[in-house]
């Protein structure tokens, strides 16, 4: 391991330092249709502590973007938040007034969204817009103050020339550009406690995707900032990650330490994921690859018995079809939901095969 | 999220739509009252918009007459259910001409470079004037008859079906789909047909309903100035032009035209608005699975 | 690959160029330029066999696809198909045995068009088979892709990503082509779902003797399916090698990038990637030397002034680098 970069998830995850930035816990967000309302958000209990990253992992339709703008206070109509409390340093934001959350927003918790290609707007400059989110939230800061503080946040993301940077439109940026500036705006006041990241590398290039990664761990050795990274690649969360909590149809299935769940994944869906990745060496080439059949479901009402049963290989009709079940503790810094989890671990070894 | 599964069936889905836009469905309500009124009713009843009586001037409505008679004791009813006739076959006609030469030759413009730079200047041109100042201008060069009405609600709105049916050959030109019946070995002709027209289909309804509601109009227009239909045809327009002398004295002569051409407009416009209202948002309600 | 005499390819490329003007540069002034998004690509795709290209955006993957398809015409260079040039080829032969299969599922099928019209249109336009059976094959083509005969009544935007897919598969079979050019098929749907889809193409090329020329940036994937595996920087074949001698051995600094920049699913393997800094800059077609100097750590005063060529490391891996020999396995 080469030195200078944080590399043992062990560390952080095994001494949580102080109190968490994060705590939510029943979170429910939930969509009107026909008649009903559409649980997007079914339940979610999370904990993020300082200097940590925790990797959230979920497909299309697993809310995970949604429980992002939950936390923002930012869930748009008709969505509501319907159940939960959100905790930040202690502090309830479902509570918050309006203008109280938007102080926080931009300054002590920060978003990068997913579009860099769409996120900023195309008919201003970039300086122009950095400059903006200062003259929200740092009202006493002069002109000449401000332009150097974006410019001192987009050398810190690597952005070179960054001076003459400050006259370009977005559109004269590559998107690797883009994000780091949008990295650069969610970093600017300086101050953030909260980084949440959605999918902020899966429009970039592999290579590029690498530096923005490297730039997040580096700015949270230095600050101690926790990072809520949202995505569907396990190679990012393994990369990256202290902590994984998997998302599946609006619920947590599975959290841990990011080795040990990996190493032994617990809930059939994480297990189904992680088997499906080809892994030269574990399978042959050109080999079938394990797969988990069937598809995401869509968002319902009701749901009888676990979410995932239709596409479980260790479902059984009882109790998986009636029963909808609850996370359980399955070890230190462990939870899943799945009635046959102790089964699960019995029958497999250390490694990740089915 | 579009729900999986079989679909409905289709009377049942058309219904359920109508019922979603209620304006949509008043508009039809109008438009079929006034076909009823203007095809069913000489079915049972024998009308004569052109027996002129010396006895019978200027009667109100009432009795004999449903809407009473004109300076010339003609049946004002009768001349109402004619005049639909012939606002109803000028519209249609133009219309069908605007649509079928429309639809080609945006189609034409919108795949081939050089079709669109004759085609495209050519309808500039013509939209530079102002509708209604052009279709005078037409009718006073070529004389006035039905047909050349038709002709010159026909030169006035094609070249706005032109443009939309040209910017949805356009929109559609370069995406995925279209892409991908090309590389299957679809033809150019294929492509516009089967893949590119039917999303432009509801621009072009809605663009031919309102064309169809303008021609109505343009009709009335140009026969209240004298450039319509040559009298003594009932048509609407005339019959306001002839009332001009009785507004004090036999309102209704006024009333009954102008209400018509008032109420089948608007059904038309609600038509053409439901329409708008209801193709719209399916076309991107289309979301992903 | 052994060093006995290989069998004719299906498709062959030689020293393919394709030029696009860009009317405005951006940061250097507005001088019209000359972009060469494809720059002497050479390649060959072996019957039942996958060839993979590799490469990040501004590569000329997508420009070489549609090269390949002729839906563009190549400035220079030539592509021959069974031996034959497909300049020579009617286009419609052609398109009967050269077929795509697209990234995105939702946009490239039509979406008022029933699946089952879907399946059916290529089957129309080559007059594949008489009216009477056309149904007949559709249905089969839905079985051969795993899906269930009542989806032909569907339309695409009632299907999931994965079904979706599926059809633009069937579409792009169902006149028994030999070659299936796959651009990142399986990057824009859900993980759990890829697999599934995967499977469904090694196990057509199985049964079909399908040749695949597969365009990824998903290096796990690209080691796992392919047989032969192309890699390009700017336009130019940088690397090109059997997948295992590739994986087992890559040599030109960027291809080495690429590799170590994919996050592997395993957290006891975390490190620093490969210093690779910047980003893709396109150059101007008079620039001399190698177009990967200004992001490369290995390179020297000669890559300024040489365009390396593509040479042969070991017989069957070539490398387009002077460094080459340099660079130690793994």
């Amino acid at each position: 391991m080469t030195p200078g970069l944080q590399t043992s998830p062990a560390d952080a995850a095994a001494a949580p330092q102080g109190k968490p930035v994060l705590e939510v816990r029943g979170l429910e967000v939930t969509f009107p249709a026909g008649g009903h309302r559409l649980k997007i958000v079914d339940g979610i209990d999370l904990t993020i502590h300082p200097g940590t990253v925790l990797g959230l992992v979920g497909e299309s339709g697993s809310g995970k973007s949604m429980l992002a703008r939950a936390v923002l206070g930012m869930v748009p109509y008709p969505g509501k938040v319907t159940a939960g409390t959100i905790a930040f340093e202690g502090r309830d934001l479902r509570g918050m007034a309006a203008s109280q959350l938007q102080q926080l927003r931009g300054d002590r918790i920060a978003i990068v969204p997913q579009e860099p290609m769409t996120s900023l707007n195309p008919s201003f400059r970039i300086g122009n817009q950095l400059t903006e989110v200062l003259r929200v939230h740092r009202p006493r800061m002069n002109r000449s103050a401000r332009i150097a503080q974006a410019v001192k946040m987009m050398e810190l993301v690597g952005i070179s020339y960054a001076r003459d940077r400050l006259h370009q439109f977005p559109h004269e940026l590559s998107g690797g550009l883009r994000q780091r500036v949008m990295i650069a705006m969610a970093l600017l006041c300086d101050n953030v406690q909260l980084l949440i990241a959605d999918e902020p590398t899966t429009a970039l290039d592999v290579t590029i995707q690498a530096q923005i990664l490297e730039l997040f761990l580096r700015l949270q050795q230095s600050s101690r900032m926790a990072i809520l990274l949202i995505t569907h690649d396990l190679g990012v969360v393994a990369q990256t990650a202290h902590n994984v909590a998997v998302m599946y149809a609006g619920a947590l299935v599975e959290t841990a330490a990011v080795e040990p769940l990996f190493d032994q994944p617990l809930h059939p869906y994480t297990r189904g994921l992680i088997a499906s990745l080809p892994r030269p060496g574990t399978i042959a080439r050109k080999a079938h690859l394990p797969t988990i059949p069937g598809a995401v479901p869509r968002p319902s009402a009701v749901r009888v018995g676990c979410a995932f049963r239709d596409r479980c290989t260790f479902a059984l009709d009882n109790p998986c079809a009636t029963v909808r079940p609850v996370l359980e503790p399955a070890g230190p810094g462990r939870w899943v939901r799945c009635h046959r989890w102790r089964d699960i671990a019995a029958m497999t070894l250390v490694g990740p095969h089915r | 999220m579009a729900p999986v599964g079989a679909t409905a069936s289709r009377t049942r889905r058309v219904l359920d739509r109508l019922a979603a836009y209620p304006m949509l469905a008043v508009g039809l309500a109008i438009l079929g009252g006034l076909l009823g009124l203007a095809y069913l009713t000489p079915v049972f009843v024998t009308l004569d918009p052109l027996a002129i009586s010396g006895t019978t001037k200027l009667l109100p409505p009432g009795g004999a007459h449903l809407l009473g008679t004109d300076d010339l004791g003609r049946d004002v009813f009768a001349r109402i259910v004619v005049g639909a006739h012939i606002s109803l076959r000028i519209a249609f006609a133009a219309t069908l001409l605007t649509a079928v030469f429309g639809i080609v030759l945006g189609m034409l413009s919108g795949q081939y470079r050089v079709a669109d730079a004759i085609i495209g200047q050519i309808s500039d041109a013509l939209l530079v004037f102002p509708g209604f100042v052009l279709a005078i201008m037409i009718l006073s060069a070529i004389g006035r008859s039905e047909l050349n009405v038709i002709l010159a609600v026909f030169v006035l709105y094609v070249p706005r079906l032109i443009r939309t049916v040209r910017a949805s050959i356009l929109e559609y030109r370069d995406a995925d789909f279209v892409l991908a019946a090309r590389t299957l070995g679809a033809g150019d002709l294929r492509i516009l047909i089967i893949h590119i027209f039917p999303r432009a289909i509801g621009p072009v309804l809605v663009q031919l309903s309102l064309g169809f509601s303008s021609a109505i109009l343009v009709e009335a227009g140009l026969s209240f100035l004298g450039l319509g239909s040559p009298p003594p045809a009932p048509s609407w327009g005339n019959m306001i032009s002839g009332a001009r002398d009785f507004t004090r004295t036999a309102p209704w002569l006024m009333i009954a035209p102008g209400a018509m051409i008032a109420l089948t407009v608007l059904s038309l416009n609600l038509i053409g608005d439901g329409l708008r209202d209801m193709l719209d948002p399916r076309l991107q309600g289309r979301g992903r699975g | 690959m052994t060093d006995a005499t290989p069998p004719a390819p299906l498709l062959e490329v030689t020293d393919l160029v394709k030029h696009y003007r860009m009317r405005r540069g951006a940061l250097s002034g507005g001088k019209p330029r000359v972009v060469p998004a494809v720059d002497g690509v050479s390649l060959r795709v072996y019957a039942g066999q996958t060839l993979a290209v590799v490469g990040e955006s501004g590569c000329g993957k997508s420009t070489l696809a549609k090269l390949v398809m002729r839906i563009e015409q190549p400035d220079a260079g030539d592509i021959r198909f069974g031996g034959t040039p497909i300049a020579d080829m009617p286009t419609h032969q052609f398109r009967q045995q050269v077929q795509m299969v697209f990234q995105d599922p939702f946009g490239s099928l039509t979406p008022h068009l029933r699946v089952g019209a879907l399946i059916r249109e290529p089957l129309v336009i080559h007059k594949t088979c008489p009216v009477a059976e056309m149904e007949q094959r559709v249905m089969q083509g839905l079985a051969a892709v795993g899906l269930s005969p009542d989806i032909a009544m569907r339309f695409p935007h009632e299907l999931s990503g994965g079904q979706r897919q599926r059809v633009g598969i069937a579409r792009g079979i169902a006149t028994q082509p030999h070659l299936l050019i796959c651009d990142e098929p399986v990057s824009a749907l859900d993980v759990s779902i890829r697999s599934q889809i995967i499977n469904l193409l090694l196990d057509l090329q199985h049964s079909r003797g399908l040749a695949y020329l597969f365009i990824s940036h998903d290096l796990g994937l690209v080691n796992h399916i392919s047989d032969q595996v192309c890699v390009m920087y700017l336009g130019k074949v940088v690397e090109y090698a059997s997948a295992q001698s590739f994986f087992a051995d890559p040599r030109h600094p960027y291809a080495r990038a690429l590799i170590a920049s994919s996050p592997v699913p395993d957290p006891r393997r975390r490190g620093r990637p490969a210093a690779m800094t910047g980003e893709i800059a396109a150059r101007a077609s008079d620039e001399r030397g190698c177009s990967f100097r200004g992001r490369c750590p290995m390179a020297i005063d000669r890559c300024a002034s040489d365009d390396p060529a593509l040479r042969a490391i070991v017989p069957g891996h070539l490398v387009a680098c002077h460094r080459a020999e340099e660079t130690a396995p793994g």
